[in-house]
């Protein structure tokens, strides 16, 4: 303690705290440099660590692993009798598949789903193969859809899968049940079954503890490299260790492997460069998840299933099918070892490379410092606008009813939107064309005649004040809000809340204009505004982002159905978080010029 | 603007209402959360109790039941009046803590209005509205309400002692009510000593020579008489039989019901620290009352103000020290942080406002107890729901919980101890109380 005053002393005696009020934009500003730029810093050498496997019992690649050239004639002849199917109908290939499972050992069973959109149900079909040894109360699940996410025909996955099938239900050492599942596809038909597993499903076999998502289009032999997906929605990732052990049981069997689709020329480096790239990938992977329907994985987030994707790409390599046999074959006999549940390791991590990651504690920081960066440019707005405490105060009450009401109404349209019959692009643009308005200049006489009078009112005698503290106050309480939402997300899904505050972000540029402001600050707020809107980031995600085929609107579709179909909690955190702060920032951007219809006054002298 | 503070608590009242009929499922929902149920506080118990009273079993042999049981046995009375209509029984027992709810906020307001009234404040009704809403729309007290802990009686009885002490100034009645909500719930039993200082100075004021003695008798004789009293009658309702005394009071001592909560004790009685379990409870049922005597003491004879309404009602250590309650107590809810709340800002109508003057970070402190409250459940998704986090993640959230309670109750301390440093400075004449104060230590 005694240190803490002699701290206090020194603040109080050199006159610290006047000087930091007034720097508080700067340091606001600083903070949120600092919170980029320590993502950048992370792949420096030194700063990430190699991956390790963590759980003992998991012993990957310690067994000899036999899926071998022996196996080979059974998976030419599974997928000779797929290839026959190409033309043929769900419900009728289920049915063959039905046989094969069947034949193979299993029980198996079918699953009808009604998808979101359509009014014929869907079909999905499963086996499950009673564990040998163990008491049946666990599972591992195997998955390859009928469809890749490319939309191709998973011609060699599902023979592959098929044959994977056949060969362990000769073998003895199971100790956990293993389920091999065929969706229609790896998108809502996959999640429907998961849900169903869950809840209604007569043929089940216990909790499940890892799920592989199996894709290899073609009927080719052999393929170049593997590539492994392992995003979920709502920022929840499958333990790293169960990562780990696939990436290392690959490497182990000679292929390259691949995160975050990096391409093959590149996939050997370990560059500051390739890191950062697969580093950033990540993020926007993570934070996009769900709204991009495209590995499979994400499908298995929210019942506590360690899931990822195995996908197969080229078909002219040197490693052949076999191989990726023997990945899944070693995995799923890791995965047997286990005697508790995946909890080791990080449910938290960002990777870097193959064998390189962060852990949260490296990275969190990064979001914190944007949270305080929010914080700080809230208090700067109250402390540096040089209105007094109780003037602020005094309108306290209508700005938190302002804003709650703002709140209110963004979180109402924003769930009645997903009810909506009409099409995502008919939405999309209404809300862009709407945010284009309110962002840009205008427009600001028009909301100033809407909400200006019933501010203004209070106090007749001067007016003007009350509308300057309600419009820096309004601010104040919209950027502690999005520093409030920013904290509340950063654990859980680090990714978002790093991507939704660099793009918030330029609203705490957002100020007030009075005499003392600069000629540029109109522009700078119209600009800001623009920036941090989400449906011109919406925008900018269609356009750049080259797996969104349909540009925004498919973005935007994603945004709206990933709620219902995935329970992706993405466009819930933007109506709560991210609009009503834009809204408010807006409003209160608008409000400025209002002053000088009350004829400018400097605010200092006249208070 | 009597009629507009009654207005706001029959609308908050009328909102609670409406939320019970409507959304039958939300207060089972709210029982079942973390922050608002502790298993010494929930419903869920109470009713377990009343059913296996009704079918003569001991409510505390199967340890589900950590309530009293005279509540048990009033809430059995009440049911039985509804019959098997369960619906009309589930809104009338939401209606039960809603009422109990809305008299602790009337004894409240009413204290600080005698307290603005005794200032001449001019703004006396705006206030007692803003008052008013701030008790009754805090989101937090709202939701407290709906999920019937039985905390609120506590807070009731709690709230009575000192309406009983400021309002009427009848000892007696604030020792019975004081004995009843630690008879409720183990932990305002603290409060004697805070309240034994209270009754003190009180009888000073009243007759200046009256002697300590009889003022302590005075303080405990009725205390001691209602609790012996309340404690034979759940003697003679518990078919003769004193097993409920380790139910309720044991298990708050001992910690026997090891549920994560809000507080500070459940980390330290996991499993991998049962070695150390023993001089843990030692350890935190010090803790719990550490605080308590050097705030009762150290108050006793302070003074800022020449007013006779600040010096005659000691109620600042009687709160703070149930800040350290709430703090340090075994099961604590968000209830109790609504309820402390609600008891600060007594304190400040009690010194006409002033007191907010000398805060030092009310900002840090409100920021650091909202996100708190904001992150607790979310953390607590991530260890129990979606398996990704741990223990610590939600001990982590409580330690910030905690700290930013300790925060503001330690800076209540301060800025009352700057109001009495100016008073003594300016030797009892008029004090500018917009002094800027430069000060680092007191």
């Amino acid at each position: 303690m005694a240190l803490l005053e002699v701290l206090q002393r020194k603040i109080h005696k050199y006159g610290l705290v006047p000087k930091l009020i007034k720097a508080l934009p700067i340091i606001s500003l600083v903070c949120a440099l600092v919170g980029t730029g320590w993502i950048l810093y992370l792949p420096i050498d030194g700063q990430y660590r190699k991956t390790y496997i963590s759980e003992n019992a998991l012993m990957p690649s310690q067994a000899y692993s036999y899926y071998r050239e022996s196996e080979w004639n059974f998976l030419r002849g599974y997928r000779d009798e797929l290839h026959n199917l190409v033309a043929n109908s769900t419900i009728e290939r289920n049915a063959e598949v039905k046989n094969y499972l069947t034949e193979a050992g299993y029980t198996a069973a079918e699953h009808h789903y009604t998808p979101s959109n359509a009014n014929e149900s869907g079909s999905n079909v499963y086996g499950i193969l009673n564990a040998p040894r163990g008491d049946g109360t666990e599972a591992m699940v195997i998955v390859a859809p009928w469809t890749t996410s490319d939309g191709t025909y998973n011609e060699n996955g599902i023979a592959l899968a098929m044959g994977m099938a056949r060969y362990f239900a000769r073998w003895t050492i199971w100790s956990k049940n293993i389920i091999l599942v065929i969706p229609e596809n790896n998108q809502f038909a996959l999640r429907s079954w998961v849900k169903s597993y869950h809840s209604s499903l007569d043929l089940t076999a216990g909790s499940i503890e890892a799920a592989l998502v199996i894709e290899y289009p073609g009927s080719g032999d052999y393929y170049d490299y593997l590539e492994v997906s392992y995003e979920g929605v709502n920022g929840q990732l499958p333990n790293l260790d169960l990562l780990n052990t696939a990436i290392s049981i690959s490497e182990h069997e000679g292929m390259k492997v691949s995160l975050q689709k990096t391409p093959k020329d590149q996939i050997g480096e370990n560059t500051y460069w390739s890191r950062l790239t697969v580093l950033f990938n990540g993020i926007k992977a993570l934070a996009l998840a769900g709204l991009k329907r495209s590995n499979g994985c994400e499908v298995f987030s929210g019942y506590r299933i360690q899931a990822i994707t195995l996908r197969a790409v080229g078909d002219n390599g040197s490693v052949d099918i076999t191989t990726l046999g023997r990945v899944i074959e070693a995995t799923f006999r890791s995965v047997n070892n286990l005697l508790e549940k995946f909890h080791q390791s990080f449910f938290f991590y960002l990777m870097l490379a193959p064998r390189n990651f962060i852990s949260i504690g490296t990275y969190l920081p990064s979001a914190v410092f944007f949270s305080v960066a929010f914080a700080l440019a809230a208090l700067s707005e109250i402390l540096n606008c040089g209105l007094p405490l109780p003037v602020l105060v005094g309108s306290g009450t209508k700005v938190l009813l302002t804003f709650l009401s703002i709140t209110a109404s963004s979180l109402l349209l924003g769930s009645l939107v997903l009810f909506f019959p009409v099409p995502a692009s008919l939405i999309y643009y209404t809300f862009l064309i709407f945010g284009l308005i309110v962002a840009s200049l205008p427009t600001k006489q028009l909301l100033l005649a809407a909400l200006a009078r019933p501010w203004g009112k209070s106090n007749p005698a001067n007016p003007y004040i009350q509308l300057a503290s309600s419009a820096h106050l309004l601010h104040a309480v919209c950027l502690l809000y999005a520093s409030l939402i920013i904290t509340s997300i950063l654990v859980v899904n680090f990714s978002l809340a790093y991507t939704m505050s660099i793009c918030m972000l330029p609203l705490t540029f957002v100020r007030p204009i009075t005499l003392r402001s600069s000629n540029y600050q109109e522009n700078i707020n119209a600009v800001s505004l623009l920036l941090s809107c989400p449906f011109f980031i919406v925008l900018l995600i269609g356009i750049l982002d080259g797996d969104f085929t349909n540009g925004p609107v498919e973005v935007m579709q994603g945004l709206l159905t990933s709620w219902k179909d995935f329970d992706c909690w993405t466009w819930s955190i933007v109506i709560v978080g991210w609009i009503p702060v834009w809204i408010g920032s807006a409003v209160c951007g608008s409000l400025i010029v209002d002053e000088s219809e009350y004829g400018v006054v400097d605010l200092k002298k006249d208070l | 603007m009597v009629k507009g503070y009654a207005f706001v608590l029959a609308l908050g009242l009328a909102l609670e209402l409406i939320m019970t009929i409507l959304f039958p499922s939300f207060s089972g929902f709210l029982d079942s959360a973390v922050e608002f149920s502790t298993p010494v506080t929930s419903w869920r118990s109470i009713e377990e109790g009343i059913f296996l009273l009704k079918h003569n079993i001991d409510p505390y042999d199967g340890g589900v039941v950590y309530h009293p049981p005279v509540l048990i046995k009033l809430f059995s009375q009440v049911k039985d009046l509804f019959g098997t209509n369960t619906t009309s029984w589930r809104i009338a027992s939401g209606l039960i803590f809603q009422i109990a709810d809305i008299l602790t906020s009337i004894e409240l307001i009413q204290i600080s209005k005698k307290f603005l009234r005794e200032y001449k404040n001019p703004k006396q009704g705006t206030y007692t509205v803003l008052i008013a809403i701030f008790y009754t729309f805090n989101p937090i007290k709202i939701l407290s309400v709906l999920s019937n802990s039985s905390i609120i009686f506590s807070n009731l009885f709690i709230a009575s002692t000192l309406y009983s002490m400021v309002v009427l100034e009848n000892v007696a009645l604030a020792a019975a009510s004081l004995a009843m909500g630690t008879y409720l719930s183990y932990n305002p039993c603290f409060l004697l000593f805070p309240f034994i200082g209270m009754v003190i100075n009180l009888k000073n004021h009243l007759s200046p020579c009256s002697s300590i003695i009889k003022s302590i008798s005075v303080a405990l004789i009725p205390f001691i008489a209602t609790f012996t009293g309340l404690l034979y009658c759940s003697y003679i309702i518990n078919n003769n039989n004193w097993n409920f005394l380790m139910a309720t009071y044991g298990t708050n001592i001992f910690f026997t019901k090891i549920n994560p909560n809000l507080g500070l004790w459940w980390y330290f009685f996991i499993e991998i620290f049962e070695f150390f379990s023993k001089f843990f409870i030692g350890v935190f049922n010090i803790y719990n009352l550490v605080y308590i005597l050097p705030l009762t003491i150290r108050f006793q004879n302070s003074k800022f103000s020449n007013l006779q309404i600040n010096n005659k009602y000691l109620i600042f250590p009687f709160v703070l020290s149930y800040g350290f309650v709430v703090l340090t107590k075994a099961y604590p809810t968000l209830n109790d942080l609504g309820f402390i709340c609600q008891l600060l800002l007594l304190l400040v109508f009690q010194n006409d406002l002033k007191i907010l003057k000398f805060l030092r970070y009310p900002i840090v402190s409100i920021l650091l107890v909202i996100h708190a409250v904001i992150l607790s459940p979310i953390f607590y998704y991530l260890w129990i729901f979606s398996g990704s986090g741990n223990s610590n993640f939600f001990y982590a959230i409580n330690l910030v919980y905690s700290l930013g309670l300790g925060f503001m109750l330690i800076d209540f301390i301060w800025s009352y101890l700057s109001l009495e440093y100016l008073f003594e400075k300016n030797n009892g004449k008029e004090v500018d109380y917009d002094a800027k104060l430069r000060l680092t230590q007191i």
